[in-house]
């Protein structure tokens, strides 16, 4: 029996939807809106810029999208026609996790028959669907390297660090999202610009705050922070106190009177590795036993560390680090023992609590 | 596979004297098996060359070309302008370029009658203006969508394509009033013509000084005017989307072709009752006529339409929303051949329309009654009962009709030849109102916002990620 | 994600629970989530209220939500829906200082005869949005250093405050406060993963 003849609405509900996708440029939201029971009226619900799609139909449409939409791709010469938009616009709402039809899409942009700009709205709107998905991602970068081969805009990476931001808020730990963060910081410094990475480095401390334990957040900073280290130019847009930090880091106690380190050390590298030393205190504190702050922690030694290996350095640190443990050995308790017992293997020195 | 032969092959035979590379490789592998394919081959022997080449004239292009291809004498016969009197190349509507165009024009001269370059986007005036140069006796011409094209090659076919008879150039947005002037100039056998949405002025604004745009107010208005005076044969003039249509150039049109009997108004929302009037009263053969969106019209226009086009059998008024109940009464008393009609979002039509409808109209096979949102199931029993019901019609759209109920369907039941029925959005309308309608009739093709019963099976689904509405509770 | 979802004043009468008050902040949730996200939260709000017992602390875990209860002796009732992130200590004590609030606001010889439509506390309001971030609540944790934990008592799922004999399905079915999509979105979400699979 033909599709059309079991479904027949199919048709219809697609190119509504993709009505609706042509005329709002605004369109921010996409979702399925549970309704077990159909009642004769259309099953798309566009609202205040977001567009939703009643449950009973969607294995409904999507049979019938996917049908459709495999048979062309089966065609030996593959004739992409602006026919298949609708079928290819819903299918991608309902499961972009299917890369055969992201690519048709990608083959409709090189054919001039999609628009690179309508696209990232597009798949922006996708995301707002399932924001962990990869191929969107991977659909957004494509569009930009191959496309529209522009990284020098702050304004255009910009929105699209806001758009992996939001993605990375709609679902826990969504390594997709920071990796495509740090893919456009990764752009934006091979064109020597430098200010969009402090701009992150700020702006991702207050999501971290508000998100204590989204591992992937925390690692998007310490690959931000490698970058800072490593390249002073990184570090003319930052605004810190540095100054303060080093201040408390040296002389955090009184009773082990310290060497001040040579001027060479009081870099501003070291300044912000401290600073996010000491906002990362503060969150455990605030908010008692996430791994995810405590893994930050161990980083933040390391590097420390690694870059710094001199004794006056691994002292503060020791000795800072001996008062946090000792702070929070009751309420935090499992993960103290592991970094102490950690910090011991890496500085060699044994460490005991006050 | 065979696609891709066929879009290299169409140009590669059409320059096969120009020596390109393919025909020069095709050329040594002729040579080689010449031998034994050529004259020494059966068919060759068998067929005398004429009787080849009227074979040859049954076949579309892409067989030509094959068959240019199999040998030396085939390439000839094949190629033999004789063969080349209907050309499409709709589908090769992305790789036809202008030497292509050039060639055909060579090859064909006089032999070519029809030609559609419909889409083809590249080809542009030079390119027409050797294929009006070449083939004088062209008759029918579609350049529906080629954008590049200009009122130069309007020019060209009005000075050398004298016996034209059939021009579309649809979506060719650069196409102005003077191309209308000038084909009325030279074709005055046209009988049908296609200027739909070629009123893209607004949209190439920027291009344009303001001097051009006053002019080009006047387009599709004097325009229209010399082709009424050149082309009084015209039988069908199809301009939907000429937002710029006036009432004065239809009125034109109506006083000087009086043969027409198709018209296509669609979405030329300017025109007036007056230009309906005048073609009532001067067309008397209109068969087919849409005036979909034009929203000035009213009743007076349906009701001067019954008084002389009897012959009517296609009447498209979508979105006329002032036509009541009045207009389609004088209608069904007289234009009894109606086969098609669309009502979409007449908003004032009643049940008494579907009442005089169904006495009137025996012939009726499909009418679109959406968004009427008076009918009521009352309207329908009178359809359902009458002639055309239970005869021919075969397509009723009653989608966003919120007071029809499953009653309707029980009266639909009459309707023995109905196959397809749209019932999106009638709210009253039930899943098994529905069922009860297709236990009657099988084969009948229901659309509404319903799930069919069995569910589809499941296609390929990828991989699983929770996402964040399944953790919520 | 570390955020406050509602908040809410409830009077506990004999039987069932009355809502004086609540405000939600409900947009991270989708768009057309949100409708059933707040009926469903209103639900859990006031059956967690009515298994309370007076003066008594309860914190319920369900998944990544957590659902702070208090109901003081006066049988005025305070609960706070939060993620799990949020500090549990801050959260009972910010119902503490709501309830203070809203009983000096609204005399507690009327609460028992209140009902939403009649009580104006947009306090509520305000103080769902000043303490989203938990470091606003900081002064006060230090007042109330009193707050002692082990009179919270800790819950790990929905299911564990019921009554011996109830199901959570059940009292869905029954709630006359969930319309018919919140029912099915409820039915949807919690066949694991359903809605991802449709």
């Amino acid at each position: 029996m033909d599709l059309d003849d079991n479904f027949p609405a199919a048709k219809r509900i697609i190119t509504e939807i993709q009505n609706i996708v042509n005329s709002d440029s605004k369109l921010k939201e996409f979702d399925l809106v549970i309704q077990p029971e159909s009642q004769n009226k259309s099953p798309v619900i566009y609202v205040d810029h977001c567009l939703g799609l009643e449950s009973w139909c969607v294995r409904h449409v999507y049979e019938y999208v996917y049908q459709r939409l495999i048979s062309i791709r089966k065609r030996l010469k593959r004739q992409v026609s602006n026919d298949t938009i609708p079928l290819l616009t819903s299918a991608l709402l309902i499961n972009p996790e299917v890369l055969t039809f992201w690519n048709m899409r990608r083959e409709l942009i090189l054919d001039g028959c999609l628009k690179p700009d309508d696209e990232l709205q597009f798949s922006a709107v996708v995301l707002s669907f399932k924001p962990k998905c990869a191929e969107i991602f991977t659909y957004r970068r494509w569009i930009f390297f191959n496309i529209l081969k522009d990284f020098s805009s702050n304004h255009v990476i910009l929105n699209e660090l806001t758009i992996g931001l939001t993605a990375a808020a709609g679902y826990p730990s969504n390594y997709n999202a920071w990796n495509h963060c740090y893919w456009f910081i990764q752009k934006s410094l091979e064109q020597e610009n430098y200010s969009l990475i402090s701009h992150q480095w700020e702006q991702t401390k207050t999501w971290c705050s508000e998100h204590v334990s989204d591992h992937s957040c925390m690692q998007y900073r310490q690959r931000l922070l490698k970058c800072l280290v490593a390249d002073k130019k990184c570090l003319q847009h930052l605004e810190c106190c540095t100054s303060k930090s080093l201040m408390r880091f040296f002389n955090s106690d009184e009773r082990h009177k310290l060497m001040r380190p040579s001027e060479d050390y009081f870099d501003e590298a070291i300044g912000v590795a401290l600073d996010e030393l000491y906002f990362n205190e503060d969150l455990i504190v605030m908010y008692q036993n996430h791994e995810s702050l405590w893994n930050h922690r161990r980083f933040l030694c390391y590097l420390l560390l690694d870059i710094y290996n001199i004794d006056c350095i691994k002292e503060a640190l020791m000795n800072n680090e001996r008062r946090v443990s000792t702070k929070l050995s009751r309420s935090n308790e499992l993960y103290v023992k592991k970094h102490v017992l950690w910090l011991q293997t890496a500085l060699c020195i044994p460490i005991k609590l006050l | 596979m065979a696609m891709e032969t066929l879009t290299r092959d169409v140009p590669s035979s059409m320059q096969h004297h120009n020596n390109s590379s393919i025909s020069n490789m095709k050329h040594s592998y002729v040579q080689l098996s010449k031998t034994c394919l050529d004259e020494d081959a059966q068919i060759n022997k068998k067929l005398p060359k004429e009787l080849l080449l009227r074979i040859f004239s049954y076949l579309d292009v892409v067989s030509l070309c094959r068959c240019a291809q199999v040998s030396r004498a085939w390439n000839v016969l094949a190629l033999d302008g004789s063969n080349w009197q209907k050309i499409d190349l709709f589908e090769f509507q992305t790789d036809v370029e202008g030497p292509v165009i050039e060639n055909i024009s060579r090859r064909c001269g006089g032999f070519l009658r029809q030609i559609s370059l419909r889409g083809c986007q590249s080809v542009g005036d030079g390119s027409l203006k050797t294929l009006a140069q070449c083939c004088n006796y062209i008759e029918y011409i579609n350049l529906n969508g080629c954008k590049r094209i200009t009122d130069s090659t309007s020019q060209s076919l009005s000075q050398y394509c004298k016996k034209l008879l059939s021009l579309d150039i649809g979506s060719c947005s650069m196409v102005t009033d003077l191309s209308l002037k000038a084909i009325s100039d030279g074709c005055p056998n046209l009988t049908s013509v296609n200027i739909s949405w070629c009123d893209g002025i607004t949209e190439n604004g920027k291009f344009f000084t303001f001097v051009f745009f006053l002019f080009y107010i006047f387009y599709n208005f004097e325009g229209v005017e010399a082709l009424a005076h050149g082309c009084p044969k015209l039988k069908s003039f199809i301009s939907k989307g000429c937002t710029r249509m006036t009432t004065r150039a239809i009125s034109c049109l109506a006083q000087h072709c009086t043969q027409l009997e198709v018209i296509n108004l669609h979405g030329c929302n300017n025109i007036e009752d007056e230009a309906v009037i005048k073609l009532a009263n001067n067309c008397n053969s209109l068969k087919y006529l849409c005036l979909a969106n034009c929203s000035l019209l009213t009743d007076s226009c349906l009701v001067s339409l019954a008084e002389q086009c009897y012959q009517l059998n296609t009447l498209e008024v979508a979105g006329c929303s002032q036509f009541t109940d009045i207009g389609f009464l004088a209608l069904s008393k007289t234009c009894h051949l109606m086969e098609k009609m669309d009502l979409e979002e007449c908003v004032f039509i009643t049940d008494s329309t579907l009442f005089h409808l169904a006495m009137g109209c025996p012939r009726l096979e499909n009418l679109s009654l959406s968004h009427c949102e008076l009918i009521t199931d009352e309207g329908i029993r009178h359809l359902s009962t009458s002639t055309c019901a239970s005869e021919h019609l075969a397509v009723l759209e009653l989608d966003n009709c919120p007071l029809i109920t499953d009653a309707s369907l029980e009266h639909l039941i009459n309707c023995h030849n109905l196959q397809r029925i749209m019932l999106y959005d009638c709210q009253l309308i039930t899943r098994n109102g529905i069922k009860r309608l297709r236990t009657h009739s099988p084969n009948i093709n229901v659309h509404a916002y319903f799930a069919p019963v069995t569910p589809p099976p499941s296609t390929g689904n990828s991989r699983q990620h929770y996402c964040r509405c399944c953790a919520i509770l | 994600m570390v955020k406050l979802f509602a908040m809410s004043v409830l009077y506990k009468g004999p039987n069932d629970s009355t809502l004086l008050k609540s405000a939600f902040e409900l947009q991270s949730f989708g768009y057309f989530q949100r409708k059933s996200v707040q009926e469903f939260m209103g639900f859990v709000t006031k059956t967690i209220v009515e298994r309370t017992a007076t003066a008594a602390r309860q914190s319920v875990k369900e998944k990544e939500y957590m659902c702070h209860v208090y109901v003081r002796a006066d049988n005025l009732a305070g609960v706070l829906i939060s993620d799990d992130e949020y500090p549990h200590r801050v959260a009972h004590t910010l119902l503490t200082k709501t309830l203070d609030e809203f009983s000096a606001k609204v005399p507690s010889h009327s609460w028992p005869k209140l009902n939403e439509t009649q009580v104006t506390f947009n306090e509520l309001n305000v103080m769902l949005a000043k303490y989203q971030n938990p470091k606003e609540a900081d002064a006060m944790t230090r007042i109330q250093q009193d707050l002692d934990d082990t009179k919270i008592i800790l819950h790990n799922t929905i299911e564990a405050v019921l009554e011996r004999g109830e199901k959570l399905d059940d009292l869905v079915a029954k709630s006359e406060g969930l319309s018919m999509q919140s029912k099915a979105f409820y039915k949807t979400a919690k066949k694991t993963n359903a809605c991802c699979r449709m």
